[in-house]
């Protein structure tokens, strides 16, 4: 018993909502140690006294929000594994989880007791996955970002503007892909060595969607870019939890920011190659989208096959080609 | 309602000022020229009378002058053949005797002056003359000349011949009793004397001629010189009197008939000009009745564009105000849908550890249950066991006491593990009314994306219930629906803004049912009610701006223009059909591939 308590994995919990702290200690003792924090500036505190597994932050708090907590987190302690809960799904405090926080999931409150456990057994068991030195891949990007470099980057957006966009932002490109045709989006991912995915997106049943999520499965070194004006937050909590994209670019953007978003996303998946355990840090939430099942389900029979045509067309491809 | 700018009655106040200064303007003008051209008129026909009378009277005197001038010449003629042919035999012989005769005594005798000093003979020296006339007379040559004279002159126009000699005596006359007379004062005789000959034109009421006494007559009466044949010195002088009465009257008469023609003329142009000004007159009315049309017309088509651009500025300005409203109605939910999102927030977090706990309670009070009966179930079998080795009464009754006093407090456990789960019931509840909440503002979404409007629609009625009175049944008849692209809350919006007319039509109790259908191309949500109906004079107005028939401060009557403006940005249309004590349905079609 003792034995097993020294190897329990740590959880940071912070809030300032004092029984919500006094809840989650409760619900996660005994599986986990638990600190608690009433702020961001106190979790930073104990973040840098001692390791923490995994990090759960409340995105509202006075002083500090969850996203700018998590964000410094990352850099005192690269190794935790860093989760959000949030009771409301700002936009921006969404943006900002993926692409300044990186984290592992996104958690609305409220919860279900069942599928915290798991998100956080999930965090820890990929957190004990990586030693205890690890050192969080650092942005090697030269100044001027423009080295040539020689991997596929695959851009699948609708829009043809797009992939003429990223041509011309990115310098020294080695194989720029475009396509808005999914079959030959899933073609070219399993014949060439895809290294970064950059799509569009549209809404939460969409075919990148799934595109998304496949790739994720089934080829976890490549990094994924979401390049979309989707604007909806809840669309966008679902490509962390259910496609862990690296970053989420708001079109349009400039192409100096473009080119930056895409050299470090090959730095991401040079690092993801050099050491595929890497990998399950970023694995994926399976997806639980009971709506779309249910729905899919329900109306196969009665819609015109016009409707629901490129959703089963997608889904068919995605489990012919990746099994 | 707002006052708009009232065009069209400035308009017709403005154009009608300025119009009648315009007609009053032209008439003033056309009265102006008209009278200029009548005073033209006029002095031209003043002119022309002026021109023809100077005209007939310069012609009567010339005809007379010239009358005068040839009868003049005649005489003179006249005279000169005369005298040429009886120079030798009479008139010669005949002068050189009158010289026997003498007239010196006679012409020594005094005049007499009268009062304007004016001579004259006295009847003393006329009777000296007459009587030395008479010793004229008894000379030799005198009736052969007399007799020769008679006999030329028979038949002609001259009615008297006189011969004077150089001293101013008459010699010889046709008229027997003038002669003797001295007329050496007279003015003719002078002249005649000096070698010219003078005519003048006479009228005479009487007067004795050759062929005896005439009356009323026109005379010329002429002074000639005689010259004495073969030399130019004038030996005497004639008197001669022709008669010109015929010619007189014929000038008269021509004079008369220029007279006529001019009368006739001037009427001719008097009449001319009666016409003209009344053919200008009638012309300037003409145009004055075209240009009162053309203005008429003017008015008209001016007043047909400014009473469109009266309709066009009151539809804008109508169309601002819905817009306005529509505005504010749109800020309106957007602050109670960002008070919403804020009040979930908070709701959530409470929430978020209340169920928490509540459930690790409900386990915790589950493994307490499962310790409890274990132990109900150690004490039993130990009283049982104690019982049939019957040594340890006390402790077996003791053991039973426990299991008894234990199974007492399990039922409490449960109960309070029941509250627990009617707890968790409760929170659950809550969690759906915030779900649906913010799902309903959707203020944390994108604006449009792709939605199953069944779902859209379960939560429009979710909120729906908590508005309308309970009463009313609301149900819902939804078929399996695509997902369409589609700004979710304000179709949200227009929903229950539906759901809530049909629940104010209905008095008392009634149902409210949403349906949903799809074809190839639609989707339609009808909403129906048992409620009131709409009557049909009010049912095509129900979708204009303003239209309420609501009291006073209930109703904005923007809702269903609103409603309308939003499902047709949609491509789609919004339609009612209602019966009066029946019931009232709206349906909203809206396309599956939204048409730009």
């Amino acid at each position: 018993m003792t034995m097993n308590q020294v190897s329990l994995p740590k959880v940071l919990c912070v809030d300032d909502e004092p029984g919500l702290l006094r809840s989650l200690r409760w619900l996660l003792r005994g599986q986990y140690e638990v600190a608690v924090a009433s702020s961001g500036f106190d979790g930073l505190a104990l973040l840098s006294a001692e390791d923490f597994d995994v990090v759960i932050s409340d995105q509202r708090m006075p002083g500090m929000t969850g996203t700018e907590f998590l964000e410094r987190a990352r850099e005192v302690s690269p190794r935790s594994i860093r989760l959000l809960l949030t009771g409301y799904s700002d936009f921006n405090a969404v943006l900002s989880s993926v692409n300044d926080s990186e984290v592992f999931r996104f958690v609305a409150k409220p919860w279900d007791n069942q599928k915290l456990l798991e998100t956080v057994g999930d965090a820890a068991k990929v957190v004990r996955m990586t030693q205890a030195s690890w050192v969080d891949f650092q942005d090697t990007v030269s100044a001027d970002g423009s080295e040539a470099f020689h991997e596929s980057v695959l851009v699948f957006d609708n829009d043809a503007s797009a992939g003429a966009q990223w041509q011309a932002s990115v310098k020294g490109a080695g194989k720029l892909l475009c396509t808005n045709d999914i079959g030959e989006a899933v073609s070219h991912l399993t014949r060439q060595k895809v290294a970064v995915l950059i799509t569009d997106i549209q809404g939460a049943q969409s075919q990148q969607m799934d595109l998304i999520r496949a790739v994720r499965r089934n080829q976890p070194q490549v990094v994924v870019l979401v390049y979309s004006q989707e604007r909806d937050s809840v669309v966008i909590g679902r490509l962390i939890n259910e496609g862990q994209i690296y970053r989420f670019i708001a079109k349009p953007a400039g192409p100096e920011y473009l080119n930056r978003t895409l050299r470090s996303a090959l730095t991401r998946h040079r690092q993801l190659l050099a050491m595929p355990e890497r990998a399950s840090r970023h694995q994926a939430q399976v997806s639980e989208d009971l709506d779309f099942e249910l729905d899919f389900a329900s109306a196969s029979s009665q819609i015109p096959t016009a409707a629901r045509k490129p959703i089963s067309g997608a889904r068919s491809w995605l489990q012919r080609l990746f099994g | 309602m707002t006052h708009y700018f009232r065009l069209t009655r400035y308009f017709t106040a403005t154009s009608l000022v300025a119009f009648g200064v315009v007609a009053a303007t032209l008439m003033y003008f056309e009265h102006r020229q008209s009278s200029f051209f009548q005073n033209v008129q006029t002095s031209g026909a003043q002119m022309l009378t002026g021109i023809q009378s100077d005209f007939v009277t310069r012609a009567d005197a010339v005809a007379r002058r010239d009358l005068l001038a040839v009868n003049e010449q005649g005489n003179v003629n006249l005279t000169r053949l005369f005298s040429n042919a009886l120079w030798a035999s009479d008139i010669s012989p005949y002068l050189a005797e009158t010289g026997t005769v003498d007239f010196s005594t006679c012409k020594a005798m005094p005049d007499v002056v009268d009062a304007q000093g004016k001579a004259s003979a006295t009847p003393e020296k006329k009777d000296c003359f007459k009587s030395a006339g008479g010793q004229l007379q008894a000379l030799a040559t005198f009736a052969s000349l007399d007799a020769r004279v008679r006999e030329a002159m028979q038949g002609g126009t001259i009615f008297k011949i006189k011969v004077y000699d150089l001293s101013g005596i008459t010699v010889y006359s046709t008229e027997l009793a003038q002669i003797g007379e001295d007329k050496s004062g007279s003015a003719g005789w002078k002249s005649a004397r000096d070698g010219k000959a003078i005519s003048e034109l006479t009228f005479r009421d009487k007067f004795s001629a050759l062929q005896g006494v005439v009356e009323n007559r026109n005379l010329i009466a002429s002074y000639l010189p005689v010259i004495e044949p073969g030399s130019q010195s004038v030996v005497g002088v004639f008197e001669v009197y022709a008669d010109v009465t015929p010619f007189l009257s014929q000038i008269q008469a021509t004079s008369e008939e220029f007279k006529l023609v001019a009368l006739n003329n001037e009427s001719r142009l008097a009449h001319q000009a009666a016409s003209d000004q009344q053919q200008v007159q009638s012309s300037s009315n003409r145009q004055l009745l075209i240009v009162a049309g053309l203005l008429a017309l003017l008015y008209i088509v001016l007043l047909s564009i400014v009473q469109r651009a009266q309709t066009v500025i009151e539809r804008q300005a109508r169309e601002s105000d819905a817009t306005k409203q529509r505005l504010a109605q749109s800020e309106k939910m957007t602050s109670l849908g960002q008070m919403v999102a804020g009040v979930a927030h908070q709701l959530n977090t409470p929430l978020a550890f209340s169920k928490n706990n509540v459930q690790m309670s409900i386990q915790a009070l589950d493994q307490l249950e499962g310790a409890v009966h274990r132990q109900i179930r150690h004490s039993s079998y130990r009283a049982e066991a104690l019982h049939v080795g019957s040594d340890a009464v006390t402790d077996s009754a003791s053991d039973a006491q426990v299991a008894q006093g234990l199974a007492g407090a399990m039922l409490e456990v449960r109960e309070a593990r029941e509250m627990l789960n009617d707890v968790l019931m409760g929170m659950g509840q809550m969690n759906e009314l915030v779900d649906n909440l913010r799902s309903f503002t959707r203020l944390d979404r994108a604006q449009t994306a792709s939605v199953n409007l069944n779902t859209a629609l379960g939560t429009v009625c979710y909120i729906a219930k908590t508005v309308i009175s309970t009463k009313v049944r609301l149900e819902q008849a939804f078929e399996p629906l695509p997902a369409i692209e589609c700004n979710v809350s304000q179709l949200n919006q227009v929903f229950l803004n539906l759901i809530n007319n049909a629940a104010q039509a209905i008095q008392d109790t009634g149902s409210i049912t949403v349906a949903t259908r799809a074809d190839a191309r639609f989707i339609t949500v009808s909403i129906r009610d048992t409620g009131s109906g709409i009557s049909a004079d009010v049912l095509p107005h129900i979708f204009e701006a303003y239209f309420t028939t609501k009291a006073v401060g209930e109703g904005t009557g923007l809702g269903l223009a609103i409603a309308r403006d939003i499902v047709r940005e949609h491509g789609g249309d919004i339609e009612v059909s209602s019966e009066v004590g029946v019931g009232t349905e709206f349906r909203v079609r809206l396309p599956l591939d939204k048409v730009a």
